[in-house]
């Protein structure tokens, strides 16, 4: 098993190599093979440790192996080391799944393009970054992986990099994950301090700090810090909509299926600090909640096809948040794996419709492509009702845990859960408005004019991948029924107990309200988007300022540019112009127009030999010297 | 052994200079084939190094004035072993570089890189005060010759401030060292013992501060690092200011306990500011050899903070990251040099769009500049996050301004990746400006290929520090 986990973590870092030393000495498509191929070996492997464990009494499902000492400082270390259990088990078979399955995906989405092997090589780096994110044994190396996925993200989001937008959204996407990673490690620090070590084993120890002491509660602000803007929850949120620049096979894999959830990971895996601070893990539900409401109301009024689902990916890791927020760990990792399904498939669908359109995305420009584009169609229905948790879908079965643990959790917990559920309303209103304006209706004009369907929507390389997901998206909500058994929970049982959820009468009606809600979202979205109802237009003529907030997205870049952009350009300016050039750069050049002046006067005196200065200074040092020799 | 990695270049240094050449590419040949030459002795040594044992190991004691007490003593220990690595490998490419690009007078110009780096590498090896003035000053001259001569339009401006800076802190640890040696009696770094002194302490804090530099003497920074060619502002800042964070490591913090505990405090306030000023005016700068200048000035100033925790994690800290920033800045001013000879500008606002079509100059300039960014997982992170967590150990505001300082730093670099390589081609970039030629490729990517292999192993350098502070950071 442990060969096998060190074989999954490495197996994209040689396909990186490879196809990097190669160069063009294969061609593009191979390129592209080798990224794949790499992903199933680590899904393969994957696959043979979750057997593994499978094997073992849940008790012993915990393997650390270190293969050499990373980093050391003094008398303490490092270890280049990984961990195999059952959380990192889970979530290496999410990432090289649907990793794999996005791969296969690119090749044939990315054909063509002039750059293709740098595109599979990054996405390589990136399955290589995130494995190592999951897999490590101590929180270094989670942090080693925690920036490289950031990294590859900044790399494929300006993947295109003559569009200027596609520079700029890379670049905000690495700053703000940077002030991510900043309070990550900053949070680590008073962990070294106390435990000598950062790994797993140690500093999970009951005793690493006081309940809820100001240690603890920086501890678990600083990781939640790194959380919040690795899975753009509000408020380090505005990188993930302009992220969308990348290819969309990219938004399918990094921000929508695994990367944006590393947050979630993060907190289910070091939820022993965060229990140590109960404020601060609350914290997390609470800010889950507002993005769940802020990120589910922009949605409404997005154009652009991929915002909108960039959105939506918010707003569901919102759920997921409110979930780890409550100590529901088993009901959050299951929506991210839920999600992970059926929001790649909406991508990968979505990155269909994008191909056949000649690459519009502004969905005004779209509609009635369901007779064209059938078979896209039926996945990105499935993908919204398994989105909008609807009964027998995905969704449905992962999003109900959640809120029957919020039901299960007191006031607060209450109070989540009625956000998440007007949460649950606005989600199908949205992804059915999505659904709605795309495929229903007449063909539009530009769609009559650019609509270009090859043979079969979009060729074979990208149908198969597509078509599993929608048989995933259908079927992979079983894996925890109300009522009926809950195999996420249990699996995951052995690293963090989950929260109970509600039962008897609460949890029915939290289900039933729930789908009621989801199903009333379906029906107002097909009242107005199907039929080209006026009511959006009469509601932003009576509220211009509603409608204006949320086209500028409650106005946070406008806010942060304001805050900290332009302060920090404005003080470097100032630095410049007050500080180094006229008491650095300028003055000095003063002193040698003087001195040069003044030793043309003494021209006499003056040899203009480096030796006599250095006899000069020789003598004046030996006579200070002498001076110190007395007064001493 | 030591004394051979001395002689190597000084004397192949003099073997250039003095051969009257016909043959134009004669001397660049030579002083490579020296560098390499040079480059394998270092392997050799290291091959041959007993890393298990602490302490000095090649040594050479000759005595000298005998009435003085100073005697010609120089040897390695396995941290400088890292040193005069980093020096051999970025000699090898400033000398390859300055040998490809065809300097006039190169007998004498690569005659000159190879005395500067005998002489650098004499300064990490010398155990004697001394012997360490002497090729400290020895390192200096040459580089006063290299700007001076071979520099950019403003060289003149540039050398005069290098000189006045450089020397006023030569001639403050010239009296120090005078006063340390006649105080003591030996002039010994291992016989001296440790000094109560002040005004000694200050004698070469003052000298390195202004070398490294740490804020707010840098004022010769900017013109020196703009004005000088390319392989010796790799020199300058990836080598010899490492000269002076060695002489606060082996020098100045061991020596002077005392002093050191009551001057942390503004030590690291100066350092912090500078770490802080650096990043913001990387992030302002025009052009290449700005965002670069500024940017080491911002690293130097780090490593002092890693120095001046005075503990194991800062100090480890600090040494991986001179070893970093060697590589990364000589790298970045290598390459900053083959863009300006593309484009015979360094202006941001002129340039840009070069990576469409010349795939090595942009994967290279990216490895590069995200490592200089410290992205976790790479080596430049392992040194930060040591650095970090050692001066945490001191007070956790001084950790929060360095966390300030690495989201600056992604900020001013990929600034200057993107400006360079991305978006619209700029106005200076002509359509037939070729991708790195295989010399560039030769020179610059063995040192990215050493950043990227320490990536995957940093604890090779951190394992072996130099243990000055025992116990858990």
């Amino acid at each position: 098993m442990i060969p096998a986990a060190w074989i999954a973590l490495f197996a994209p870092l040689g396909g990186v190599l490879l196809i990097a030393l190669l160069g063009q000495r294969i061609s593009r498509f191979h390129a592209g093979l080798i990224a794949s191929g790499s992903t199933l070996v680590s899904f393969v492997c994957s696959l043979i440790a979750f057997l593994a464990l499978l094997g073992e009494s849940p008790d012993e499902r915990a393997h650390y192996s270190t293969l050499w000492t990373w980093l050391s400082a003094g008398n303490f270390e490092f270890g280049a080391e990984i961990l195999v259990d059952p959380l990192s088990v889970f979530m290496m078979l999410v990432v090289s799944g649907v990793g794999f399955l996005i791969l296969s995906y690119a090749v044939g989405y990315m054909h063509g393009d002039p750059e293709e092997r740098r595109y599979h090589a990054y996405k390589a780096l990136f399955v290589f970054s995130m494995l190592l994110l999951v897999q490590s044994g101590n929180l270094l190396l989670l942090l080693a992986g925690w920036g490289l996925v950031g990294l590859s993200s900044y790399l494929l989001i300006n993947f295109w990099h003559v569009r200027s937008t596609a520079v700029a959204a890379g670049k905000k996407a690495f700053v703000m994950n940077a002030i991510g990673d900043a309070t990550f490690a900053l949070a680590l620090f008073p962990l070294i301090q106390r435990a000598g070590s950062l790994d797993f084993r140690v500093v999970f120890q009951d005793g690493i700090a006081e309940k809820s002491s100001p240690v603890a509660v920086l501890i678990a602000l600083g990781l939640l810090g790194g959380a919040v803007a690795k899975s753009a929850q509000i408020p380090l949120h505005t990188w993930l909509p302009d992220a969308m620049e990348g290819p969309t096979p990219v938004s399918a894999l990094i921000h929508a299926a695994t990367m944006v959830t590393a947050g979630v990971y993060l907190i289910a895996r070091t939820h022993v600090l965060f229990e140590l601070a109960p404020d601060i893990q609350h914290l997390a539900g609470i800010l889950g909640a507002i993005t769940i409401l802020v990120a589910g109301l922009i949605a409404l009024v997005q154009t652009d096809i991929k915002r909108v689902i960039a959105y939506s990916t918010m707003s569901q890791i919102g759920y997921m948040f409110v979930a780890v927020g409550l100590g529901a760990y088993g009901a959050g990792l299951f929506h991210l794996m839920t999600h992970a399904f059926f929001k790649a498939l909406l991508f990968m669908a979505a990155g269909i419709v994008i191909h056949a359109l000649s690459d519009e995305q502004d969905i005004r420009r779209m509609g009635g492509l369901a007779r064209r584009l059938p078979f896209t169609y039926r996945a990105f229905l499935v993908g919204a009702l398994a989105l909008a948790a609807v009964p027998p879908f995905a969704g449905f079965f992962s999003k109900d845990s959640i809120l029957g643990s919020a039901a299960n959790a007191g006031t607060l917990g209450w109070a989540l859960w009625g956000v998440a559920a007007f949460g649950a309303f606005l989600t199908a209103l949205y992804t059915f408005r999505l659904l709605f304006i795309v495929f229903r209706g007449e063909l539009s004009a530009f769609a009559r004019e650019h609509l270009h369907v090859p043979g079969f929507e979009c060729g074979l390389a990208m149908a198969w991948p597509v078509g599993l997901l929608t048989v995933l998206a259908v079927v992979g909500g079983f894996l925890q029924v109300p009522w009926g058994w809950t195999l996420v929970d249990d699996w995951l049982h052995p690293v963090a107990e989950s929260a109970e959820e509600a039962t008897g009468v609460t949890f029915t009606f939290s289900v039933v309200a729930t789908t009621a809600l989801a199903l009333a979202g379906i029906a107002l979205a097909w009242r107005i988007w199907a039929r080209a109802d006026p009511l959006p237009e009469r509601l932003r003529r009576r509220y211009p300022w509603a409608a204006r907030t949320l086209e500028e997205k409650f106005y946070f870049d406008a806010a942060y540019d304001r805050a900290f952009y332009e302060p920090s350009a404005r003080s470097a300016a100032l630095a410049l112009q007050y500080v180094e050039e006229p008491v650095f750069l300028r003055s000095l050049g003063e002193l040698g127009r003087g001195v040069r002046s003044l030793s043309g006067r003494l021209s006499a005196v003056q040899t203009g030999s480096v030796r006599s200065y250095a006899l000069a200074l020789g003598a004046g040092a030996a006579v200070i010297a002498l001076v110190f020799l007395i007064v001493s | 052994m030591t004394t051979a990695l001395i002689l190597v270049p000084v004397g192949g240094a003099l073997w250039v200079w003095i051969t009257p050449w016909k043959n134009t590419r004669g001397p660049g040949g030579l002083a490579l084939l020296i560098a390499l030459v040079e480059l394998a002795l270092w392997v050799g040594t290291a091959a041959n190094f007993d890393f298990g044992r602490s302490g000095l190991q090649f040594q050479t004691d000759t005595v000298w004035f005998e009435d003085l007490g100073v005697s010609y003593h120089v040897g390695l220990q396995d941290f400088t072993l890292w040193l005069v690595g980093l020096t051999v490998l970025v000699s090898a490419a400033a000398i390859g570089y300055g040998f490809w690009v065809g300097r006039e007078r190169p007998g004498a110009y690569l005659g000159l890189l190879l005395f500067l780096e005998g002489a650098v590498i004499g300064v990490f090896t010398a155990q004697d005060l001394l012997v360490f003035y002497v090729f400290w000053e020895a390192m200096l001259i040459p580089l006063y010759v290299l700007i001076g001569v071979w520099g950019g339009p403003g060289r003149l401006g540039a050398t005069f401030k290098f000189v006045a800076y450089t020397m006023a802190g030569s001639l403050l640890m010239l009296v120090a060292i005078i006063a340390a040696g006649l105080s003591a009696g030996s002039f010994d770094l291992a016989e001296a013992g440790r000094h109560q002194s002040v005004w000694i302490f200050l004698g070469f804090a003052a000298a390195f501060a202004i070398k490294a530099p740490l804020w707010p003497f840098h004022g010769w920074l900017p013109d020196a690092y703009r004005e000088s060619t390319p392989e010796v502002a790799g020199m300058l800042s990836g080598v010899v200011s490492k000269a002076a964070a060695y002489g606060f490591l082996a020098i100045a913090i061991p020596q002077f306990p005392g002093a050191v505990s009551d001057w942390r405090v503004p030590i690291l306030v100066l350092a912090s500011i500078g770490l802080v000023y650096g990043s913001l005016l990387a992030f302002r700068a025009p052009d290449l050899r700005g965002v670069i200048a500024y940017s080491s000035l911002a690293q130097m100033n780090l490593i002092v903070i890693g120095l001046f925790a005075t503990n194991a994690s800062g100090n480890d800290g600090a040494l991986l990251q001179m070893v970093n920033h060697g590589l990364i800045s000589a790298a970045l001013f290598l390459l900053a040099g083959a863009v300006e000879r593309r484009t015979a500008t360094g202006q941001l606002g002129l340039l840009g769009g070069m990576a469409r079509g010349r795939p090595v100059l942009a994967t290279v300039l990216i490895t590069t500049g995200v490592i200089a960014l410290a992205v976790p997982g790479s080596t430049a992170f392992a040194g930060e996050f040591l650095i970090l967590n050692g001066i945490f150990a001191q007070g956790w505001g001084w950790a929060v301004v360095g966390a300030v300082a690495i989201v600056l730093a992604a900020m001013y670099m990929l600034r200057l990746i993107s400006a360079v390589l991305h978006e619209d081609v700029g106005s200076a970039v002509p359509v037939e400006a070729l991708d790195l030629r295989p010399a560039e490729i030769g020179v610059i990517v063995p040192l990215v290929a050493v950043l990227l292999f320490l990536s995957f192993w940093p604890a090779v350098i951190t394992d072996h520090a130099l243990q000055l502070f025992g116990g858990l950071p």
